[in-house]
């Protein structure tokens, strides 16, 4: 797979149903995840389909929806995420950006990301999303 | 206690936040760049490696 949006979320985008993702009050959360127990479908929407949480999920800060100091209208962007104690296991190999309702069955899937892979050790695992357009992702 | 303001989003802790952290944690947290703040006490090159020995970075892009 490549990574990609969840095409049910452009679909709320161009509705306008889920705000402004970039607000301080709306949370967005990111979960690592393994290919080995999740392959994405354009047919999930929300987070319940998911599988369980290997680690606590980051809550992205410093969103914006113009990365590159505003250089690339278009692309989202946030602060680096850092995964506490992740506990040592099989690789992790993709991961998954959504907004958080509480309630998984209602939290939008936004995107989906892979094309890297790393193998927990018990230790922190930090994500650095890429320093140049897209950032995490555009739309 | 520390005041540490994030640099990283941490877990549940968005990036930007302040938060109010035991020393060892707020220290752990300023050294591994997570954060930025005052450390409570002076570390040795050996100590900051130790930290790191754990901690992975995956660069996306």
């Amino acid at each position: 797979m490549a990574s990609q949006h969840y095409n049910l979320a452009l679909q709320e985008f161009w509705k306008a149903s889920m705000g402004d993702i970039t607000a301080a009050g709306t949370t967005v959360k990111c979960r690592l995840m393994r290919t080995s127990a999740y392959t994405i479908s354009q047919a999930h929407q929300f987070a319940s389909s998911l599988p369980a949480a290997i680690v606590t999920d980051v809550t992205l800060g410093t969103k914006v929806a113009n990365g590159g100091g505003g250089a690339d209208p278009g692309c989202f962007d946030a602060a680096d995420a850092t995964f506490l104690a992740v506990p040592s296991g099989a690789a992790i190999d993709c991961l998954a950006v959504f907004r958080d309702t509480g309630t998984p069955a209602s939290s939008n899937l936004l995107f989906y990301i892979d094309g890297f892979t790393v193998t927990p050790n018990g230790g922190d695992i930090t994500v650095q999303w890429q320093n140049s357009a897209p950032w995490i992702a555009k739309l | 206690m520390s005041k540490v303001t994030l640099l990283n989003s941490v877990a549940e802790h968005a990036a930007g936040q302040t938060l109010e952290l035991d020393d060892e944690t707020a220290d752990r947290w300023i050294l591994l760049g997570y954060a930025e703040g005052e450390l409570s006490r002076a570390y040795d090159q050996v100590e900051v490696e130790a930290l790191n020995v754990d901690h992975q970075v995956v660069t996306l892009g």
